[in-house]
């Protein structure tokens, strides 16, 4: 699976978590450009990415996340 | 009666607990931790000293963050102040992956459907300022004047310029924010959750902002 592949899945995730129909990411969103995007937000959003993508993070891995590029780059490291 | 400041460490983890969930409860007997997660005070206790374990830096569970006042080798208060998104990333989003790594798969579950109703009393915390996690002080030691020396004591660790300081406190507790505003904290945003549920989850439906005004509130040490 290649980025924009990644990218696509996970446009129909955060829409879904964050309940925003539009909402659409770009590899530079970081969590203080969305409204609600707290911790337990945030707790949601990973599960779910994990689910969605048959993968498990490590706290070291998600505590390096900065912006949606970083996720993308770590979830294309475990595919 | 003799008091020493001095940095938190690993044999500090349970009374840190302690604070921690002291200050979640804001004067009130309301826990997150067992209204959203389901988890007993006693359990969220170890579940904290587990997160403070982790070593993580720049967020209300980082042991780092916090400093203990001392009296007869005992402590009898401590303050959490952090700089925000020092590494670039924001303190929430540490924190949730702190719980979510610590906590059970099932107690986190259980809070998915929460989300939306928690999320409303989120306040964004600036990048780059001070973020006051916390001041707690022992019933016995209270009185003394610990508030300010702790806070005095950490603000000057962490201020290299003229950063902002900023606590969040929720609105239901009188007597941290009268303590804040003796400091020099003036309330400068609010927010008030609308959702019917809120008041069975949250110590409060209103979260407050507060800023310190380092012209009159902090003596530097």
């Amino acid at each position: 699976m290649n980025r924009s592949e990644i990218t696509e899945k996970l446009n129909t995730i955060f829409p879904t978590v964050f309940n925003k129909p539009g909402l659409s990411i770009t590899e530079s969103l970081t969590a203080s450009d969305v409204d609600g995007w707290d911790s337990l937000t945030h707790m949601i959003l990973i599960s779910e990415v994990e689910k969605s993508f048959g993968i498990t993070f490590k706290l070291k891995e998600l505590n390096k996340m900065k912006n949606v590029g970083d996720m993308i780059e770590i979830i294309a490291s475990k595919l | 009666m003799e008091i020493l400041l001095r940095k938190a460490g690993p044999t500090d983890y349970p009374f840190l607990a302690e604070t921690i969930i002291n200050a979640e409860k804001s004067g009130g007997q309301t826990l997150t931790y067992t209204t959203i997660f389901g988890i007993a005070e006693e359990k969220a206790k170890d579940y904290i000293i587990q997160m403070l374990d982790e070593e993580i830096e720049h967020c209300e569970f980082s042991a780092e963050a916090f400093l203990i006042a001392e009296s007869d080798g005992k402590a009898v208060g401590a303050v959490c102040c952090w700089i925000e998104a020092a590494d670039g990333i924001a303190s929430s989003i540490l924190k949730g992956n702190l719980l979510r790594h610590t906590l059970p798969k099932d107690n986190f579950e259980k809070a998915i459907r929460l989300g939306p109703i928690i999320s409303e009393l989120h306040m964004e915390y600036e990048a780059g300022s001070i973020q006051v996690g916390l001041v707690y002080v022992t019933e016995a030691a209270r009185g003394k004047g610990l508030v300010k020396r702790l806070l005095d004591g950490k603000i000057s660790e962490l201020r290299t310029g003229d950063q902002h300081v900023y606590i969040q406190v929720f609105g239901n507790n009188a007597a941290a924010i009268r303590a804040y505003e003796k400091y020099g904290f003036a309330t400068v945003a609010q927010k008030t959750a609308i959702h019917p549920e809120i008041n069975a989850y949250m110590p409060s439906d209103t979260k407050l902002l507060m800023k310190l005004n380092t012209a009159t509130g902090y003596e530097p040490i």
